[in-house]
């Protein structure tokens, strides 16, 4: 969920120049800190104003003083400079676009197609529009965009047991007992949830109920990712791998209360996959794991199944060991 | 750096002090050590994550006396800590020659804009759009120009600045994995 957001004035961000220049007293710099402890959206105030003076300082226009201030301050660090060639890259980057594109400009009310010159700016922007509508149709979906970021969040463990569609492999790590459990790049997760719930508000379809299902489920918050994959198979109840998901989840929650029903309710949406695809990877080895969590001894041979399909992929790996070492 | 060693019990001491059990002190625990990391990055520090670890060890070996008289919000203890760890930070030690780390490869510009380019692609059209007009280096008429852009989509000023700061983060983001990729 995105944080919630509270007014930030420009005293606020007056004052947050300075913190990032170092010209606040001890005591105000504490205070400016308790707040990003606790105000999230302050927190990306700081980063907004970080970065506005990064670019002032891109394009030399911020005063000798505070240039000094912030070479001894903020540019000291790897991260901070590679910020720098950011933000150099992407002033020269709209620099070299002003140079083809006319800046945006509001419509106008007046007829404007008597003026030759307008004309031939015209040809020129229907002809870029057409190369942009044809590069469109090259280009990803927000679904499949998203998707990238979420395998670039979950990095290289996963927080589940289950397989997840669209999910690549990654080791399945042990929880600690007071662990909050988060995905490996904060930002990169963030990114997905923006494009998922983009695609959910421009679409409402069942790829972009999913794809958020997935992100919730690969973070462990089960109870959010059943209620899109509900969603989502209330439009498309004939998508093997979404009722595999929908299975994934209940098996977690089922892990993670300890109620028995959560298994059985998995079962039958795994099963619901595999009569659509009988061979589907990610409903064959959820199934196998629910039979073991189970101790049922089918387990043996839904591991069994799954290596049939897959024997050669990392998942077929922890296929062989969940075989001979937990069933 | 600290000495002494941390114990079982005084890092339940800590959570306990944090919260009212030890679930939600573990809960702020981990939420303190990501604020003070994203902290010390904004401050310029190199190492955030070693210095948001020595904070709270410090913090740490404190835990008993703290959570029997120490009055008020324990956030405003860590801050005043991670301040003096912060300075401290800003002296350079002597280092072994061993320990003398590799000097700091700034990018090229157009390494990045490479990176840049790429990574746009990522981006639909119209965000990509939305993301360089907003950037238009025009001095003053920028205010206007983000006035304007704000008024054709339906938005305040203040939340399209936002929306453009989300797209930047996630442009940003992967043009320093692209940069880091490279580099390696």
């Amino acid at each position: 969920m995105l944080p919630r957001r509270f007014a930030v004035s420009t005293e606020d961000k007056n004052r947050l120049r300075q913190y990032l220049l170092g010209e606040l007293s001890e005591t105000d710099e504490g205070e400016v800190e308790f707040r990003l402890f606790s105000d999230e959206s302050y927190f990306d105030e700081l980063e907004m104003v970080e970065n506005e003076l990064i670019d002032e300082y891109a394009r030399e226009r911020i005063p000798a003083e505070e240039r000094a201030k912030l070479e001894q301050r903020l540019l000291r660090s790897k991260q901070q400079q590679q910020k720098l060639a950011f933000a150099r890259a992407l002033d020269a980057e709209v620099e070299e676009r002003a140079k083809v594109v006319p800046l945006p400009a509001p419509k106008s009310k007046s007829p404007v197609w008597f003026n030759p010159q307008l004309k031939i700016a015209a040809g020129v922007i229907i002809a870029v529009g057409l190369a942009v509508a044809l590069w469109l149709l090259l280009q990803k979906s927000d679904v499949e965009k998203g998707m990238i970021a979420l395998n670039q969040a979950q990095g290289n463990e996963r927080l589940i047991q289950s397989r997840v569609s669209g999910l690549n492999y990654a080791q399945n790590r042990t929880l600690r007992g007071n662990e909050i459990p988060a995905l490996q790049d904060r930002q990169a997760r963030d990114y997905s949830e923006l494009l998922f719930q983009q695609s959910v508000r421009d679409k409402q379809d069942a790829a972009s109920y999913h794809a958020l299902g997935r992100l919730y489920l690969a973070e462990r918050s089960f109870d959010k990712a059943r209620e899109q994959f509900e969603k989502a198979l209330a439009k498309d109840p004939n998508d093997p791998q979404l009722q595999s998901d929908m299975g994934a989840a209940l098996l977690e929650l089922g892990q993670s209360t300890g109620e028995s029903e959560y298994f059985a309710q998995s079962l039958q949406y795994l099963d619901r996959a595999l009569q659509l695809n009988p061979s589907l990877p990610e409903a064959l080895f959820n199934r196998a794991l629910i039979y073991q969590q189970m101790k049922n001894p089918q387990a043996k041979d839904a591991w069994r199944k799954y290596l049939q399909v897959d024997s050669t992929s990392p998942w077929a790996k922890e296929a062989e060991r969940n075989l001979k070492e937990k069933t | 750096m600290t000495d002494r060693e941390i114990t079982p019990e005084l890092f339940e001491a800590l959570l306990n002090w944090l919260g009212p059990t030890t679930e939600e002190g573990g809960k702020k625990y981990e939420d303190i050590r990501n604020r003070l990391v994203r902290i010390f990055l904004k401050k310029g520090c190199s190492d955030p994550e070693y210095l948001a670890d020595e904070t709270l060890n410090r913090v740490t070996l404190n835990a008993l006396e703290l959570k029997e008289t120490y009055e008020g919000n324990p956030l405003w203890y860590f801050i005043s800590v991670a301040r003096y760890v912060w300075m401290e930070s800003l002296h350079p030690k002597e280092i072994s020659f061993e320990e003398v780390p590799d000097p700091v490869i700034q990018p090229e510009v157009n390494f990045a804009q490479e990176c840049l380019r790429q990574c746009l692609t990522l981006l639909a059209a119209e965000q990509r759009d939305l993301v360089l007009d907003y950037h238009v280096n025009i001095k003053k008429a920028k205010i206007d120009l983000h006035r304007k852009m704000a008024e054709e989509l339906g938005l305040t000023t203040n939340a399209l600045r936002l929306r453009i700061h989300r797209l930047r983060m996630g442009l940003e983001k992967c043009v320093l994995a692209c940069l880091n990729g490279a580099a390696k």
